[in-house]
């Protein structure tokens, strides 16, 4: 029976989660910076690894009604990888809105400059059938465009299209999903991946065929960078919300790639707000609880 | 004095622990058994490996004669049922325009370890697993790619290959803990046959220090023995005589991510 301590409990981890949740924090900036790590293995070199490290400043600004400006920049501080990797450029410019549609269908449009050095315009949805099935589809119609050396641009002509299936056993936070399309240097191909979600940290392996490089694999982690505690300002500055390592088995950075649209993009969070139809690890203990310190409403 | 203290730190953290240090996984030394780490633990770590702790082959010697090396892993139990583990070796070769050798490639390989059944106090049954080191691989001689040819590679890779299936009881003799681990194992690579057929070991850890672990063992060739210990609750360390002679040891950080 709920006696009066129950009670107490459960109001204090609702209100925990929902400020956790809280992500209508419209006018406020995000200033972050985290590290992008970056390691090859060249058989010829004598190193056992070339190592890029860069810095990664960057800002959100949530405007509200959930259209959001983000922008991140590199700023290399150790390089093994030449030359057109050692200046500091700007590495993504996005801005993006999200919305949902009824119960079920959640959306994210996004322009600008993306990872991987592409630009254009993408969309990204789910359709959620039930509590632990849904469905995603990414389109996007990019580039080329670097800023590493000289500004350069190809013409915005390349269709990429993915769309997939997510399975969340609510019971292990694990997830299963499966996706297959035309990828981002126009190959196609298929790719299966399994997650299990741990607090703050995801361990995940994946399984991909190409129709240019055949058969890959590899794991993936995601690390959620403390502070899990966080105070929220107009202004606030921090660390990046997240670390990712990708190891790639046959050392392949071509197939089956995606570009991000998002600075801090991960398998972890997803492609959207937490709050927005919550869906599979939306669901979870959130990883940052957020203490607001101004009176906006 | 100095020996309270010690025994002071090693009883500090009574938490149990199962290694076989040179993948993460959990084990003897050479020799694996059914143990398994707990749900969400996670390691890193690296492992010295004396020469007569590597394979035969033409992997881990230069110009025909075996050198010591070093291993680097992760590992992780993602399930009770489920142990997996990334490791790479580093190798030491001679690059073009170089006049001496370097440790500047490596060997990687995964692991994985499911055990089915799982012993119970006061039960009869012992735990069962099944696992592979190295299973999947690029390195046979129908697989080779013209690169792999050219920089001399002989189809004959996959150096720590081998499937095994192991069985382990514990028993608790007045708080102390006696485990027997039985199991057979078979190489993919003939240079290391000598380690396939039955293998299996002790472990004894003594009540009051249930963070130390000794072992001893048969891999089919030699008998090592060795010890464990976690300190603080966060750092295991193995050191092993490998034939009661030859040093071999490790140091890992492990965490639980729950």
């Amino acid at each position: 029976m709920w006696n009066r301590k129950k009670v107490l409990l459960s109001t204090l981890f609702l209100l925990l989660s929902l400020t956790g949740f809280c992500q209508q924090k419209a006018g406020t900036v995000d200033v972050f910076m985290g590290v992008d790590f970056n390691y090859r293995d060249i058989y010829w070199n004598n190193r056992v690894y070339d190592v890029l490290v860069n810095l990664t400043p960057g800002f959100k600004w949530n405007m509200g009604h959930r259209w959001e400006a983000a922008a991140l920049v590199h700023v290399p501080v150790y390089n093994d990888y030449g030359d057109y990797y050692k200046y500091v450029r700007l590495y993504m410019a996005t801005l993006s809105k999200q919305m949902a549609v009824g119960n079920s269908v959640k959306l994210k449009a996004t322009g600008g400059l993306f990872g991987s050095e592409r630009y254009g315009i993408d969309l990204k949805g789910m359709l959620i059938a039930n509590n632990w099935l849904a469905f995603t589809v990414q389109a996007g119609l990019t580039g080329h465009c670097s800023m590493a050396y000289k500004w350069t641009c190809s013409k915005m002509g390349r269709f990429t299209g993915v769309a997939g299936a997510e399975v969340y056993l609510h019971r292990w936070n694990t997830q299963l999903s499966a996706k297959g399309g035309r990828f981002v240097y126009g190959d196609y191909g298929v790719v299966g991946e399994g997650f299990r979600h741990f607090k703050h940290v995801s361990v995940g392996v994946y399984a991909e065929y190409s129709n240019k490089a055949k058969e890959n694999g590899g794991f993936k982690v995601v690390v959620m960078l403390p502070p899990y505690k966080r105070n929220r300002h107009r202004m606030n500055f921090r660390p990046a919300s997240n670390f990712r390592l990708t190891y790639n088995i046959e050392a392949d950075p071509y197939s089956n790639a995606m570009y991000k649209t998002d600075p801090e993009e991960n398998e972890r969070d997803g492609w959207f707000d937490r709050d927005l139809l919550p869906w599979g690890q939306n669901l979870m203990v959130p990883d940052f609880v957020e203490k607001r310190k101004w009176g906006a409403k | 004095m100095r020996r309270y203290i010690l025994l002071g730190l090693l009883c500090l953290c009574a938490t149990i622990l199962r290694a076989q240090l040179y993948t993460g996984m959990s084990g003897l030394i050479h020799v694996p058994s059914a143990e398994m780490h707990k749900e969400g633990d996670v390691r890193i770590g690296m492992y010295f490996m004396n020469k007569k702790f590597t394979p035969d082959g033409k992997g881990f010697a230069y110009k025909g004669e075996k050198y010591n090396t070093t291993d680097y892993y992760l590992s992780i139990t993602p399930f009770w049922w489920m142990e997996a583990s990334y490791t790479f070796t580093l190798q030491k070769t001679l690059a073009e325009g170089r006049k001496k050798p370097k440790f500047n490639q490596k060997d990687r390989y995964f692991s994985l370890k499911l055990s089915p059944v799982r012993e119970k106090k006061g039960q009869w049954w012992p735990s069962v697993a099944v696992g592979a080191n190295d299973f999947y691989g690029t390195g046979d001689k129908d697989k080779l790619t013209d690169e792999q040819i050219a920089r001399g590679d002989d189809g004959n890779s996959q150096y720590f290959c081998n499937y095994y299936v192991a069985a382990t009881k514990h028993l608790y003799i007045k708080r102390h803990e006696l485990g027997v681990h039985l199991a057979y194992r078979h190489f993919k690579r003939e240079y290391n046959s000598k380690w396939n057929g039955v293998v299996g070991g002790i472990t004894y850890r003594p009540s009051f220090a249930k963070n130390l672990r000794a072992i001893a063992e048969y891999t089919g060739d030699d008998i090592n023995i060795g010890a464990d210990c976690l300190l603080w609750k966060h750092l295991l360390l193995q050191a092993v005589l490998q034939d009661g002679k030859y040093f071999s040891g490790g140091v890992c950080f492990q965490m639980n991510l729950f």
